[in-house]
């Protein structure tokens, strides 16, 4: 978290053209990632999260998405790079973890060879070198028999190893920055600790910036140092993990906690109570509200203002901290606490889905 | 296992699965699913059975069902043998069990109408026609909390939460004793799982429904069940009231699993012991001999090599776990196809 | 939400028939609209010959010999003095049919056998598929042959000896479908409340595994119609005095330098025919692919 971002993305907006006309899926986001730190950004579905990191590497169809601001990679701005420049930093300067290990490798090659395609990309090692290069990696990432894997297929390995093949692959080139999209969303929950114990340990070694993209409450409490809750493609919440997940100010921050089944305080007098449920659905890109952009499904609605207007992101407390609390809500009503289990249990039990869009 | 009126009942279920053959042509191997369950569902009780990915939880609430056959031990429902039943009794008891699926976008056919599908089981057992089904169909979107107004409409006009709400509809027609909810809420968001969740627990309340909650998601199976029963491998290792299992659980596979849960509590989380197995899961084409998690297992020691472990009263009222830890008790492989673990 | 206290009756049926939007993406189509409008007109031409044909088509004049086109004969009369746009109006139905009947015997014994084979898969996939494989490997032209050679000649065999050339095609068709449709979750979700095969297969697979038959359909009538052209051209199908296209082309084949219009008119009209059964089946495989049709239908998550 000292001297200078590895990350500093400036009021990133994403457009894309749909059939059903334009979608902005990013609207203004702006955070940073430091050496070393790992921000988590949740969301949902269509929440924009996916898209809005798409976007740093390039990574959107260049006919259909329309991205504006500011994405500094060690000072240089990924937006507006040349495409050959770009393909140079997506090893060296950005890994990237997929969400699904079945698909992100190719089926036809060898394990081998797409780790020292990988390798070879960004350096001038020869063949065999790279090879061994190769087989440290996947040493690294505690694959048993790292020579062996590299002569086999992709279908041969189990999910979690293949996902392990992917982060060595991720890293083979010691990016500054690693970015993982829904990483362990495809794992078993034990394999899934693996996978984090992992890439916490590589990243403690190598001092990498990491983005995690996750729909999951619990593995960014255990592994985030800063969370950014995303919603309608807007940064709702942020703050380090400890004031966003203890503290939630946001009522769509608090409502999704609320709607997580607690395995860690689940019976009151032996009657586990229902969950809370934020109502309806979530808003389509193509059909952003106007105002408050959680408004239609907001249970507080105490301001005149939640209708007509989007509430910026302002600090919550003090100020003066290196990572301030930040919502973007008109909501001022701060009574509840840590302490209480049924954190935005004021929503209401089953609450119907809203009608069809 | 606590008292009350068993609805279903397995003793030594398996389900195994011939790999590769076909016409004229030897299997290669046997996928072991199922193998070798012992499990009672107790009338009006919400069961988690939780499980990971391969360890057959999917395979048992399909054999419940009669949806994929079985190959061995025994099976039956409300009294009645379903091994070998054909027909009219089949039948019947696809009206008396139903089943929610994972996928709500898969398991509606995308060509017919919401009240289409809701109504296939009252046009497939003849309950209700004409304008009773009709009626029929719109209470029954209104118990799931849909507005019986978007019968006339395709799934693809749905949300993944309604339409699984639609499922849920569908299951519901026949008026079944006994729900499986296989993975029912793996693919909603958060905020959506927890609408599902509660629409579970309602009708289960509701309905006096007995329920089979698959799922990998302990915290979800916590909330929901009355007992949990884990599975490993195609066996059911560890079963008991939620509290117990949950807080307490015997099996070392339970206590990693438990552990490995993350918490959406980031205090809790940095003071927590994590633990971390080493290795995958064996294939279930290759179980290993004896206990089937010695593979995995911190506290492996020489019984767990020869002797399976069989499921026995340990920890709280009603719990039970098959682990040698708790004193050996089970039958010593003598498997003559000579399984042996890999490494 | 609105929640009337007392649940009425529902309309079980759908709000917004699918034929109807299938319609609607078609007509959004442009290329295959026009091939649909066309086809169209073809078959009302087929189905109105006799009265549409400005003379019979066995009205012999031996005064108007190969008269090249004119106001009296568009399309010019042939060596035995016969208007050809009559001929080619009346042999409209006479390809048409044959292309239906050839197509229609396919269609249902090839998609009957494909959905068995598909979705019973063992056994009864290994018997019908090794059947249908049989008959694909044996040449077409000669299967036919052989057929009218035992049945001997005339449109009625020339159909069938089409259609039995096709029946495979559907079968395999229909058998890549379905095996794609049978693993479906709402196949199985079906099945856990009790439905019967049948009812699976008629209310379940068929439909959601109909697309791809129903593109191979438009597709096929294309072919029997040049197929059913070629077997009349070799003198097996269509007999003359009858007016078929492919034997009015094989007719003119002797006076291509000498009066163009002879095999010219014909060959533009299964030319035509052809052409347009194959836009539409190109057109009708993007409208019923369900991914096409939720981004241009508007749904979808």
């Amino acid at each position: 978290m000292s001297g200078q971002p590895v990350l500093e993305v400036e009021d990133l907006r994403v457009r894309l053209r749909t059939p059903r006309g334009p979608a902005d899926v990013v609207n203004g986001l702006s955070y940073t990632v430091g050496a070393g730190e790992t921000v988590a950004v949740v969301g949902e579905s269509g929440s924009g999260k996916s898209v809005s990191v798409l976007a740093l590497l390039g990574l959107l169809p260049s006919g259909v998405a329309t991205v504006t601001g500011s994405a500094r990679l060690q000072g240089e701005d990924l937006l507006t790079m040349r495409p050959d420049r770009l393909r140079q930093v997506r090893g060296p300067g950005a890994g990237m973890v997929f969400q699904d290990p079945m698909t992100s490798l190719n089926p036809v090659l060898t394990i081998g060879r797409q780790v020292v395609e990988g390798i070879r990309a960004h350096s001038d090692l020869d063949k065999a070198a790279a090879r061994r290069r190769a087989a440290e990696l996947l040493a690294e990432v505690g694959l048993p028999d790292p020579e062996g894997t590299l002569d086999r297929y992709p279908h041969e390995l189990s999910g979690g190893m293949r996902q392990r093949v992917i982060i060595a692959i991720a890293l083979s080139n010691s990016p500054a920055l690693l970015i993982a999209d829904e990483a362990t969303t495809a794992l078993d929950v034990t394999v899934q600790a693996q996978i984090i114990d992992l890439v916490e340990k590589l990243q403690a070694e190598r001092g990498t910036g990491v983005i995690w993209i996750t729909h999951d409450l619990g593995v960014v409490a255990g592994i985030a140092d800063r969370v950014l809750v995303m919603y309608g493609g807007r940064c709702v919440e942020d703050g380090t993990v400890d004031d966003v997940l203890e503290n939630p100010v946001h009522p769509y921050t608090r409502g999704l906690l609320g709607a997580l089944p607690d395995l860690a305080q689940p019976a009151v007098d032996g009657v586990v109570p229902d969950l809370a449920t934020v109502p309806g659905v979530p808003p389509a890109p193509t059909d952003l509200p106007k105002g408050c952009v959680f408004w239609p499904r907001c249970p507080v609605r105490g301001d005149a203002r939640c209708e007509t207007e989007q509430p910026p992101l302002t600090v919550i407390g003090s100020a003066d901290v290196v990572l301030p609390h930040r919502a973007a809500t008109w909501c001022t009503e701060r009574t509840f606490g840590a302490e209480s289990p049924g954190v935005g249990r004021t929503f209401g039990a089953e609450s119907p889905e809203g009608g069809l869009r | 296992m606590s008292g009350g009126d068993v609805l279903v009942s397995a003793r030594g279920l398996e389900v195994h699965f011939p790999i590769g053959g076909g016409f004229r042509r030897k299997p290669a191997g046997v996928l072991r699913a199922v193998d070798g369950v012992d499990l009672d569902i107790v009338r009006g009780e919400t069961l988690g059975l939780v499980g990971e990915s391969g360890c057959g939880k999917s395979t048992l609430g399909n054999a419940l069902l009669r949806l994929v056959p079985t190959t061995g031990g025994t099976l039956t429902f409300d009294g009645t043998d379903l091994t070998g039943l054909q027909g009219r009794r089949l039948k019947e008891l696809r009206r008396r069990a139903g089943m929610v699926f994972q996928d709500p976008f898969a398991s509606l056919d995308p060509r017919r109408t919401v009240a289409q599908t809701v109504s296939e089981p009252l046009e497939v057992h003849g309950l209700r026609t004409g304008r009773d089904k009709a009626t029929r169909v719109a209470e029954l979107l209104e118990l799931v909390g849909l507005d019986p107004g978007v019968a006339g409409r395709y799934p693809h006009e749905f949300s993944g939460g309604q339409r699984q709400r639609v499922g849920i509809a569908r299951a519901l027609a026949g008026e079944p004793d006994f729900l499986v909810c296989d993975e029912a809420i793996a693919s909603l968001d958060v905020s959506v799982q927890a609408q599902v969740l509660n629409l579970l627990r309602r009708l289960q309340r509701q309905l006096g429904l007995t329920l089979l909650f698959i799922s990998h998601d302990l915290s979800a199976v916590r909330h929901i069940s009355d007992r949990i029963a884990v599975m490993y491998l195609g066996r059911v290792v560890e079963i008991g009231p939620a509290e117990a299992v949950g807080t307490d659980p015997q099996m070392p596979y339970t206590q990693a699993l438990l552990s490995a849960v993350p918490l959406p509590h980031p205090k809790l989380e940095r003071e927590r012991k994590r633990i971390v197995l080493t290795g995958d899961v064996p294939s279930p084409a290759a179980v290993p001999s004896g206990c089937r998690f010695r593979t995995r297992c911190p506290y492996v020691f020489e019984p767990c090599d020869d002797v399976d472990p069989a499921l026995q009263p340990v920890g709280a009222p009603g719990q039970q776990a098959a682990c040698h830890l708790h004193g050996v008790v089970g039958t010593p492989a003598t498997t003559p196809e000579g399984v042996t673990a890999t490494p | 939400m609105t929640a009337p206290p007392e649940p009425a009756a529902v309309s079980l049926k759908p709000a917004r028939p699918r034929w109807r939007e299938t319609l609607g993406l078609l007509a959004r189509n442009p290329t295959a609209a026009v091939s649909a409008v066309l086809l169209l007109a073809i078959v009302l031409i087929a189905v109105f010959d006799e009265t549409l044909a400005p003379q019979g088509p066995n009205e012999i004049s031996v005064g108007d010999r190969l008269q090249s086109p004119s106001w009296a004969h568009p399309f010019g009369t042939d060596d035995l003095g016969r208007d050809i746009l009559s001929r080619v109006i009346l042999g409209a139905g006479v390809s048409l049919r044959v292309g239906f009947l050839a197509v229609g015997i396919a269609l249902v014994i090839g998609t009957v056998i494909g959905l068995l084979a598909g979705f019973y898969g063992r056994w009864v996939d290994d018997v019908l598929m090794r059947i249908m494989d049989m008959l694909f490997a044996f040449p077409a032209v000669l299967l036919a042959i052989a057929v009218l050679a035992v049945r001997g000649a005339g449109s009625g065999n020339t159909a069938l000896a089409i259609g039995i050339v096709y029946i495979p095609v559907f079968a395999r068709v229909t058998r890549a479908s379905v095996l794609g449709v049978r693993e479906e979750v709402y196949v199985r979700a079906s099945r856990s409340v009790g439905a019967s095969d049948l009812r699976l297969l008629t209310r379940h697979v068929l439909p959601n595994a109909a697309p791809p038959i129903i593109v191979q359909t438009s597709i096929s009538l294309a072919f029997a119609v040049l197929a059913e052209a070629a077997l009349s051209f070799l003198g097996l199908g269509t007999q003359p005095p009858n007016p078929s296209w492919g034997l009015m082309l094989a007719e003119g084949r002797g006076f291509i330098d000498l009066a163009w219009w002879l095999a010219f008119f014909p060959g533009m009209a299964i030319f035509l025919t052809v052409l347009c059964f194959n836009l539409l089946g190109d057109g009708l495989r993007d409208v019923l692919d369900p991914k096409q049709r939720t981004l241009m239908a508007g749904g979808g998550r």
